[in-house]
């Protein structure tokens, strides 16, 4: 990372001014013990500098559907026989759904998303997915959050781990030192793991701050300090003792490493974090439920500046195996009610021309429906991205029931080229070297 | 047989010990580490290994089966109105949410009096539990909703400890909390269920890799009518949803049901190998390599699969305690607990407090992420859940409980006394803890004379090992500030040597050293 000071300056919108100007001031001083300490390492310095500095770039909210969303019960091919003859129970006709065309429909929980569509602000990309469909949550999820498949070796390295080490080496012109990837909830997605190991899994603001435990101030901050030093990336973490057994190299070093760079990370940004929470609010009401409380913090986040340009949210539950009807139902209207939340949220808060959603999951769903009025895990589905500025609408063919993979439906579109399209459209930065190939791109940004 | 040749008798001090009983328990103290120690290698690891099964646990009270059966439960409700209805329900699962906490109260308080002078709690055995739960995961969330099936599922994990594979994933076919968590209990002949089918091969055996897709569905055949009694939690093999037909399976042919089926399947390396590293990075260290994995599954292959065979070798060979395996793994959340807990001697905090803490530390006991467990290694680890660590531990040594072991769990999104049980929550009364831990117990701390003494006591209390020299050097240096800035050497005769002593074992605790056993 070679960053030094703030990136170019862009043409400053007077909307964002007060935030950033408040933003800059109480996000330095949290960061200030850090940032002026001896100790400091030197990506935590970076991070203060580039606070506010994602002012106007362009944004980018991965939804993850994690389970294997049934993407035929989701966008509904109401008028193809073989999907009424595939699906004995769980069915929906065509008066039961959304309709979009003469064929297809989006499942009748889907209200707002119809809405989203019809303003051509949602783009449903048909039959995405990759080569050799995997059949395992792990393995298919691991495919799409690091961007590879069985035709290639192995890669470790998430897709959006990758595109930050590309900005840190400065493919962007609009380069922002510092920034971290922001993922909502427990733990880290593998999307984002990297090479520079930065990111950041929020789930609770409170969470992010060591508290020291001295009566009197004075102590409080000595152990603070020595905490820092304990915690200081880059220290030495080799054993001033003799191991009692040698002949096998230690990795230990790095696990220590890992840990003191994790630690410090999460102090710094909760400082940011809970400076951006105590004034930014959401407009407008949002459903209850998880998916909808971490979208809420983003927009927070978004409207407060935090240096990222990646956000990664998730929404369980799509593993349907039995009873899918009313759950799959309930599902679809969490996601639905609270991406719509969001969209509306941005667009009081004049943000939503800065961001772009795009939502998946791992695997679609089996044609046929198995004993337990529920299905088995499938291959390619329909993916989703919404944005103000998005060309919306349906891309690809629908799905071809007569001409499947195991009983699957076959993919026509690779993932890859949506991530391509995004990330050379959206977020500027050249997805060849993110992606390892060309893919050829859709018209979607 | 290099890797796994014997450490040298001498060699085993009471930091060896100590790293055995942190791996193969929970830890202890550093006077347990060094009785270990002077049994020998061998017979510390005899008695830690060679223990006897638990074969007849008497059933906590809340394990019990719901008094009132699900069918005299809906006949009950069916004539009230919806709102009515709606309340009873409530009513019900509130008491097995209820239930399910004090289940993970009963096995955590096991946990800490596992010890390895205590024949009733043998450590490894409830270390072994753990391991099988995360393997063979099923979470109380959404489908199982009762206590008394993962009670069930729990005993038969510490029963079959260490008996054969076989023997433990033939109990799995007929573990009802299992099947009812994969779905297999409704899964009949003609349109087969292949969740748990999937799950059996790719997580809980063989891993991705020596399958296809059909055998996926050929094993999803023969698993078909391996069933639930759902009014009192039973396995019910049901005879006509069993498909009976022609399978073949991984290369062989017959009329396979799920024990062919397992039999099959432990005749594969693959199996071998996939636990084989499973126990490795459970026990012994990261990222095992292949030169490392290939020997432990030759072992345990060759030994029928004898868990208690290949551990009595792990635990006593050179790859154990060499430095690519001690300190290399990080602790899980729970050991991270109740480690600490059994080095200050004290006992479990209140039931909210020591829950919230595992919970935000990310291992709820029952509720594992998902099918797949808990990934743990470096996966414990993230900005979310380390800082929770060192405030725990600030927790354990001083009762500040920060605000985020005081939120509800999850599942009470569909509660509707949420906001009963945060009143509770606010009420400062209902939430105190005073911990147990004396640190001037011991006679020892009197003889400490400088600042230097003080801190390697601590160390060797509690992190039982050499630190890095970072934390040794900031730690004195801590002893040696006082509390107005000054310089001035910590002294057991201070006045406030109590508060600066707890503030030292608070950084002991906050250091990546302490994340690391």
């Amino acid at each position: 990372m070679a960053g030094k000071g703030l990136p170019p300056s862009n043409p400053i919108n007077p909307m964002f001014l007060r935030t950033r100007r408040e933003f800059l001031a109480t996000g330095l001083k949290g960061a200030g013990l850090l940032a002026a300490s001896a100790f400091a390492p030197a990506f935590i310095t970076r991070t203060a500098a580039a606070t506010g500095a994602a002012r106007d770039s362009s944004i980018l909210v991965v939804i993850q559907l994690s389970g294997g969303n049934d993407g035929l019960n989701t966008v509904i091919p109401f008028a193809d026989d073989l999907y009424a003859k595939a699906r004995p129970t769980l069915r929906l006709t065509g008066d039961q759904t959304l309709k979009v065309n003469d064929t297809l429909g989006l499942h009748s929980s889907l209200a707002g998303f119809k809405n989203e569509f019809d303003a051509g602000r949602m783009a449903i990309v048909q039959n995405v997915g990759y080569p050799n469909p995997n059949r395992s949550h792990f393995r298919s999820m691991e495919i799409w959050h690091t961007g590879g498949d069985d035709t290639k070796p192995r890669v470790v390295e998430g897709w959006l781990g990758r595109y930050f080490d590309a900005r840190c080496r400065g493919l962007d012109p609009h380069k922002l030192p510092g920034e971290i990837g922001v993922s909502l909830g427990k733990v880290m997605p593998q999307a984002f793991r990297n090479r520079a190991n930065v990111g950041l899994a929020l789930n609770d603001p409170k969470t992010f701050q060591w508290n020291p435990s001295g009566e009197t101030s004075t102590l409080a901050s000595v152990q603070k300090r020595i905490f820092e030093k304990i915690n200081q990336p880059g220290g030495s973490g080799m054993m001033s003792g003799a191991p009692a057994s040698g002949g096998i190299t230690g990795n230990e070093p790095d696990t220590m490493d890992f840990l003191r760079h994790t630690a410090m990370n999460a102090v710094v940004s909760g400082d940011a974090i809970r400076a951006i929470l105590k004034h930014e609010k959401n407009r407008g009401k949002y459903p209850d439920g998880q998916l909808a409380s971490q979208l809420q913090m983003v927009a927070r986040l978004i409207a407060g500046d935090f240096p990222t340009r990646v956000y990664y949210v998730a929404q369980g539950g799509y593993d349907t195996h039995a009873d899918q009807l009313g759950n799959h139902a309930r599902l679809l209207a969490d996601f639905s009610q609270s991406t719509t939340a969001f969209l509306d949220d941005l667009r009081k808060q004049k943000l939503s021309d800065r961001v772009t959603v795009l939502a998946f999951s791992e695997f679609g769903r089996r044609v046929a429906e198995n004993g337990s009025k529920g299905t088995d895990h499938g291959a390619a589905a329909p993916m989703f991205v919404f944005g103000d500025t998005i060309k919306g609408g349906l891309h690809g063919t629908p799905p071809d029931l007569s001409d499947l993979v195991d009983g699957d439906v076959k993919h026509k579109i690779d993932f890859r080229q949506v991530y391509a399209s995004l990330l050379d459209g959206w977020l500027h930065t050249p997805s060849k070297q993110i992606l390892g190939q060309e893919f050829p791109g859709l018209e979607i940004v | 047989m290099g890797l796994l040749t014997p450490l040298p008798a001498r060699e085993f001090t009471p930091s060896a010990a100590a790293h055995l009983i942190w791996r193969a328990g929970f830890g202890g103290t550093w006077e347990q580490a060094k009785e270990l120690a002077a049994l020998g290698l061998d017979g510390a690891v005899d008695k830690l290994v060679n223990y006897a099964p638990s074969t007849n646990l008497p059933a906590p009270v809340c394990a019990a089966l719901p008094e009132e059966s699900n069918k005299a439960f809906e006949e009950r409700i069916k004539t009230l109105d919806e709102d009515s209805r709606q309340k009873e329900r409530n009513i019900r699962y509130n008491l097995e949410r209820q239930r399910i906490r004090d289940l993970k109260i009963w096995w955590l308080n096991r946990m800490l009096a596992s010890a390895p002078e205590n024949p009733d709690i043998p450590p490894l055995e409830e270390k072994l539990t753990l391991f099988w739960h995360s393997h063979f995961a099923s979470s109380f969330e959404d489908k199982i909703d009762r206590t008394y099936p993962l009670w069930r599922q729990n005993q038969t994990f510490r029963a079959l400890a260490t008996n054969s594979f076989l023997d433990q994933l033939n109990a799995l076919i007929r573990d009802p909390a299992m099947l009812v968590w994969l779905d297999n209990a409704s899964s009949h002949r003609g349109q087969p269920n292949e969740n748990f089918a999937r799950e059996l091969m790719e997580l809980f055996s063989t891993g991705v890799g020596p399958y296809t897709e059909k055998d996926v569905k050929e094993s999803a055949r023969s698993l078909t009518g391996y069933s639930v009694e759902r009014d009192d939690w039973t396995f019910i093999f049901r005879e006509n949803a069993h498909d009976s037909g022609e399978k073949t399976f991984l290369g062989q042919t017959g009329q396979f049901d799920g024990p062919d089926i397992l039999r099959i399947i432990c005749l594969q390396p693959a199996t071998a190998n996939f636990m084989a590293k499973k126990f490795l990075e459970y026990f012994v260290c990261t990222q095992p390599d292949s030169a490392m994995v290939a020997p432990v599954a030759d072992l345990y292959r060759s030994s029928g699969y004898n868990l208690k065979q290949l551990l009595h070798t792990l635990f006593r060979s050179q790859l154990f305690y060499s430095e690519r395996a001690m300190n290399s793994v990080v602790k899980s959340p729970v050991l991270l607990a109740i480690g600490a807990l059994k080095t200050m001697r004290t006992q479990l905090p209140p039931d909210e407090l020591i829950l919230g803490a595992l919970r935000v530390m990310g291992q709820d006991l029952f509720f594992p992420p998902d099918v797949n467990g808990w990934p743990g290694g470096a996966d414990w680890i993230n900005s979310n859940t380390l800082l929770v660590r060192y405030n725990f531990a600030n927790f354990l040594m001083h009762g500040v409980s920060p605000d985020e072991f005081k939120t509800y769990d999850r599942l009470a999104d569909r509660n509707t006394n949420r906001r009963e049980f945060m009143e509770t929550q606010r009420n400062p009364a209902a939430i105190n803890w005073s911990p147990k831990y004396q640190l001037e117990q011991s006679g020892a701390i009197r003889r400490m004379l400088t600042a230097r003494d003080i801190v390697d006591y601590y160390i060797q209390q509690f992190l039982q090992r050499e630190p890095s020299r970072d934390l040794r050097d900031a730690l004195i240096q801590l002893a040696t500030t006082d509390g107005a800035g000054g310089s001035r050497s910590m002294s057991v005769q201070d006045t406030n040597f109590d508060e600066r002593a707890r503030g030292l074992v608070h950084l002991i605790m906050s250091s990546p050293d302490y994340q690391l056993c």
